[in-house]
């Protein structure tokens, strides 16, 4: 009989204790499970902190009775952004939260927290001017006037 | 910290996902790390944009593309380049006479700069099509003679190793024929084209509308076809007004081939097939494909004598399609590829007999 909870350590030392079909939301963590059989030693998670990893098992607490994903849905090109409301609200964190929840989810292969992740960065993007977004995200415009002015006339040849 | 930018590359990619192309130019104007971090995501939007450039051979249209051949990022999406009239103005040019083609036109700076953005930067250019218009050039308009004269010295002279060379009309061509068209074709002038040709691999014709247009291309493909040693693959089309290739095949089918014409496609048009018949006697023996597509016949000859012919004399045959063919009131379509060719031929036969019977 396995235990029904599991033990893990994030980056900064803190151990976590999280229930086991919770955490095998994470790709990473069920094929590690497997392999390592049963265990009760703490599991590192040396990429994820804590405050990150408390994030992501909420998410996964949230949606541990959503049906596995198949793993291709990438049929449908034009994909939706739309985010149900529960994963909008947990998604209102400050932007370092927001980028470092998309790397843990990458890191620890949750596929559903990966893609509400994209896609409320995605809606961030829509719509905007560079000029938009370079607020948005706090980004350098560090592009000389010339390249600009290149860089408007190559966008114009796409839209051509 | 973690920003957008601190995103691994396949991060951005599975994000770009969700957004629009014009949502994805505007990431990639934003700053350096974007414009790289948006390369992967783009290459669709850039293949779709620029595969094919157009262009009328006038002034501006060849700044715009040695502007694309200037970026380093873009020019190599750049495969076809599609010539359409009206033709320029391109200036300066060197005419003597009106009704002189240009002299020396790669001397023209505009198609000097094509010629060399050709060689050294639009390397993934390598197809030509060519809309072929009645227009009669003048001292800064062109016409397709002079059109077709700029690309065989651009051709030659750079030995560019093109592969597609299409010819073809635009139906609204038509409706301004001129009154009186040039009687005669200045296609003797061209430079010998023997360099010009040699990995062409594909030609493909429209048969032209009128005789003028007719005139010279009639002179330039037995040329072509007597010079590229790699030509395997013919593609004639019939005219969309009359629906006909016939003076076309009566041309080609006496022509000799330098290379051994591999695939022969004939789309959308009335053929006759006793044409096509004698035409094998020459060609036949090397053929690995022969596809009819949108055909009718438009004489007495029968597809079931033709078929049988085809299987006499096309040994090598690998593969034969016959797609939306009209065969009495039956609209059929027959495909094979690989072993077994003539049975697939006795079939078609019956099939195309059968049709024939209802009518």
């Amino acid at each position: 009989m396995s235990a029904t909870t599991l033990r893990f350590q994030s980056s900064d030392g803190v151990v976590i204790t999280i229930d086991r079909d919770v955490a095998q939301r994470s790709v990473l963590i069920k094929n590690l499970l497997e392999d390592l059989g049963d265990t009760t030693e703490a599991i590192p998670i040396p990429n994820v902190n804590e405050a990150v990893l408390r994030k992501v098992i909420e998410w996964c607490e949230h949606h541990k009775g959503d049906p596995p994903s198949t793993g291709d849905d990438d049929d449908s090109r034009r994909k939706t952004t739309d985010i149900d409301e529960w994963d909008q609200k947990f998604m209102q964190v400050d932007q370092e939260m927001l980028f470092e929840i998309i790397l843990a989810a990458n890191y620890l292969d949750i596929k559903g927290l990966l893609d509400v992740g994209c896609k409320t960065v995605a809606n961030m993007i829509k719509g905007k001017s560079p000029e938009e977004i370079r607020k948005t995200f706090n980004i350098q415009n560090d592009f000389t006037p010339e390249e600009e002015d290149q860089i408007r006339r190559e966008n114009e040849w796409a839209e051509e | 910290m973690s920003d957008v930018t601190s995103l691994p590359p396949e991060l951005i990619c599975m994000m770009a996902d969700y957004l629009s192309p014009r949502d994805l130019l505007s990431l990639r104007a934003v700053s350096k790390d974007m414009r790289t971090l948006t390369t992967k995501a783009l290459e669709p939007v850039w293949n779709r944009s620029l595969r094919v450039i157009r262009t009328n051979f006038s002034n501006q249209s060849l700044s715009r593309i040695h502007r694309i051949a200037e970026c380093d990022e873009l020019k190599n999406y750049v495969k076809i380049m599609r010539i359409e009239p009206p033709f320029g103005p391109l200036t300066p040019l060197h005419r003597v006479t009106m009704y002189d083609l240009i002299k020396d036109p790669t001397s023209v700076p505009k198609i000097k700069t094509l010629k060399d953005d050709l060689v050294h930067s639009l390397k993934n250019c390598r197809s030509f099509e060519l809309c072929l218009s009645w227009n009669e050039g003048n001292l800064t308009y062109l016409d397709s003679d002079d059109v077709l004269n700029i690309l065989f010295h651009i051709f030659v002279e750079a030995e560019l190793p093109v592969e597609n060379l299409a010819l073809y009309t635009h139906r609204y061509t038509e409706f301004q024929r001129p009154k009186r068209a040039r009687p005669y074709t200045r296609m003797h002038k061209q430079p010998n084209l023997a360099r010009a040709w040699t990995e062409l691999a594909t030609l493909q014709v429209t048969q032209p509308y009128f005789f003028h247009l007719a005139n010279y291309l009639y002179r330039t493909l037995p040329q072509i076809m007597q010079t590229a040693p790699r030509l395997e693959r013919l593609i004639i089309i019939g005219d969309a007004i009359s629906g006909q290739s016939r003076d076309l095949v009566s041309l080609l089918k006496n022509v000799k081939p330098l290379a051994e014409i591999k695939h022969l496609e004939i789309h959308r048009s009335g053929v006759a097939l006793e044409d096509i018949q004698e035409w094998l006697q020459l060609i036949g023996g090397q053929l690995l494909s022969l596809t009819f597509s949108g055909c009718s016949i438009i004489t007495s000859a029968s597809w079931t004598t033709f078929l049988s012919c085809v299987k006499r004399t096309c040994p090598r045959l690998e593969a034969v399609t016959s797609e939306e063919m009209t065969v009495g009131i039956d609209c059929l379509t027959a495909q094979h590829e690989g072993e077994e060719v003539a049975d697939a031929l006795e079939c078609m036969m019956r099939k195309f007999a059968e049709a024939n019977l209802v009518d």
